[in-house]
């Protein structure tokens, strides 16, 4: 009688002492001095799977959603728990409403222009950089003979800087941007102009507007000038122009 | 259209002995009107670096129809119906984080879709990436990543044609050397657009445009599972003094001392004398690249803003900024700005006093005793 009571008051002690000194399991959160992985499905797994020769596909178990703020639904943002996986599910949409931008007659003296917007729209939060470059200066129909990109009325406009060109007597090829978030030497100023980063020559696209916000159909007007001096050949000129729109990260 | 020439060297800082070259093969299938159709592409080019990033990148193109599964759909987005431009593209994911291992091999997929009227010949190329160290705006590199002058037989990625209201979905798969190093790839994949038909004619003069969408692509090697590196409270740009009819102002730049890329996490808050908190700011979760910084982004954290699950609500996501701002009618004293930016936290101390007021005080009293010394220096 007396050993039952003994093997009785163990168990019990020894299930209190489980309940009371067991250290508390927090099974889906695993922390150190320097990190914290929360995920509330854990088993992990990956490696190189098979497939074709000349790639393979790898995989990984256990991925959980665990999105941060922001315009993520569980399912379509998660951290893989296989250390694979970071994914933004959404759209980054570029529009060019003219391909064609036809300069009309140029006349020396007359600064001829031409416009045409870009649209980008982008839920990302990460926001939009636009570049620009030109395949080469306007070229005439045969080949040789160019109009030279614009160095604006005092000479003092890049590829990088806008400066003010107004004086018709003053030949070249330039553009202007207006929009909310163009580059800061086109802001309020819409006789400022540059001239395109001219790839041929080697030189880099250029920023013309920037945003890190969330842009709904955020549209930036770019107009082009031009005007040829007294003795340039008669004759058709052309060029390709290239915008480049990147989203944030 | 120019293709970018992409050079590998700029990928490693390490430079290894020349390696042999990998055979790949160029294939390509008819276009099945009625199935997917894919397109592989497979660069050849010698390894000249042991830690390479790639050892093959093959470019699989798909064509959807609208006989496709729904999933695949060459409906637009709701909302967003088929552009009068000539030129509207669309890609998705705008940006994607992927982890690997030395040795394995990982796909990703991009969506192209054509929302313009007018077919596009789509070419693609990928460049590096810097960041800017503020924001998230990505520097693209010069994209010489792969070296033509090595590989004179260069051919990335095929192009295709994207018919307008057409879907397209690019599988890009990679493999990476077993002796890669433990490094972040910030790359950028540009597609470009260009209209089949060009309308310009011989007599006119004409600029003609084109436009490059882009989603870019960070790729973190490592042989570790875990998390490496940490975020730190780098900066705060704050004013110590301010007026007591002003406002509080403050900047916070934090800095990623891993190798690659963690989200922000924390908030802030200001404290009056009492210890009280009058506003609290929680932080976006922009993503710092590895070894890189960025300023912090907020909003204010209220029962408007953030949703029952402690998120940011999507349609408040405009009011995001790198400035935490606060105003009061009237402040006095010391404030104390709070940061908690992970396992870090930074107090510091701002003091609101009455300048302006006190300003007006002292013109008053100048104008007053100025008032008294002239009328006894003129009496009349």
């Amino acid at each position: 009688m007396r050993s039952k009571l003994v093997i009785g008051l163990g168990l019990a002690i020894s299930s209190l002492g489980m309940l009371f000194l067991a250290p508390l399991i927090q099974a889906e959160r695993l922390e150190s001095n320097s990190y914290v992985i929360q995920f509330g499905n854990f088993n992990m797994g990956s490696g190189t799977g098979t497939g074709d020769t000349n790639y393979q596909m790898t995989y990984t178990l256990g991925q959980t959603a665990a999105g941060p703020y922001g315009n993520y639904s569980t399912t379509n943002y998660f951290l893989g728990s296989g250390f694979q996986y970071i994914y933004q599910i959404q759209e980054f949409a570029f529009t060019i409403s003219d391909l064609d931008i036809d300069l009309g007659i140029l006349s020396h003296g007359v600064l001829s222009q031409a416009s045409h917007d870009l649209t980008v729209r982008t839920r990302g939060a990460g926001g939009y950089t636009i570049y620009t470059y030109e395949l080469r200066p306007l070229t005439h129909h045969l080949g040789e003979i160019t109009i030279l990109d614009t160095t604006c009325d005092n000479n003092n406009c890049d590829q990088t800087q806008a400066a003010i060109w107004e004086n018709e007597e003053i030949p070249g090829f330039g553009f202007n941007a207006s929009g909310p978030h163009v580059s800061s030497d086109f802001v309020g100023h819409p006789n400022f102009f540059r001239q395109f980063a001219n790839r041929a020559g080697g030189e880099t696209m250029q920023t013309i507007a920037s945003s890190a916000q969330i842009a709904t159909d955020e549209v930036t007007t770019i107009t082009y000038q031009a005007s040829i001096a007294g003795d340039q050949a008669a004759g058709s000129y052309q060029t390709g122009v290239v915008f480049v729109a990147v989203p944030g990260y | 259209m120019n293709l970018t020439i992409l050079n590998l060297h700029q990928l490693s800082k390490t430079s290894c002995p020349r390696l042999a070259k990998l055979p790949i093969f160029l294939a390509t299938q008819p276009r099945d009107q009625q199935a997917k159709n894919q397109l592989k592409t497979f660069l050849k080019f010698p390894m000249t670096i042991a830690s390479f990033l790639v050892i093959a990148v093959s470019l699989v193109t798909s064509v959807t129809h609208p006989a496709s599964t729904a999933a695949q759909t060459t409906s637009p987005a709701a909302g967003l119906g088929l552009s009068k431009a000539p030129f509207s593209l669309a890609v998705s994911p705008p940006t994607t984080y992927l982890a690997v291992k030395p040795g394995a091999a990982l796909t990703h997929t991009f969506t192209l879709r054509n929302y313009g009227q007018q077919a596009l010949k789509i070419t693609t190329q990928i460049t590096d990436f810097t960041a800017d160290g503020t924001t998230g705006k990505p520097i693209l590199g010069d994209g010489s990543v792969f070296d033509k002058i090595i590989n004179p037989d260069l051919n990335f990625g095929q192009e295709f044609i994207i018919e307008p209201g057409e879907n397209r979905s690019l599988t890009l798969s990679f493999t990476i050397s077993d002796q890669a190093i433990t490094k972040e790839y910030p790359l950028t994949v540009l597609f470009h657009g260009e209209p089949i038909e060009k309308n310009g004619s011989s007599n006119r003069n004409l600029t003609a445009a084109s436009g490059t969408v882009a989603s870019n692509l960070i790729i973190f090697i490592s042989d570790q599972s875990t998390r490496q590196g940490e975020l730190i409270i780098d900066q705060i740009d704050y004013p110590r003094f301010i007026d007591s009819f002003g406002k509080i102002n403050f900047k916070i730049l934090a800095r990623n001392l891993g190798p690659h890329a963690l989200p922000i996490t924390g908030q802030a808050a200001i404290k009056n004398l009492f210890q009280q908190s009058i506003i609290e700011y929680i932080f976006y979760p922009d993503y710092i690249l590895g070894n890189s910084s960025r300023r912090v982004r907020n909003v204010e954290l209220t029962a408007e803003n953030i949703d029952s699950q402690g998120k940011i609500i999507e349609d408040h996501l405009d009011k995001l900024s790198d400035q935490f701002s606060y105003r009061s009618p009237f402040m006095i004293g010391p404030y104390q700005i709070e940061v908690q930016l992970e396992n870090q936290t930074r107090q510091i101390t701002v003091i609101a006093l009455p300048f302006s007021g006190l300003a007006l005080i002292f013109l008053g009293l100048l104008i007053f005793f100025g008032y008294k010394f002239l009328k006894q220096k003129f009496p009349s």
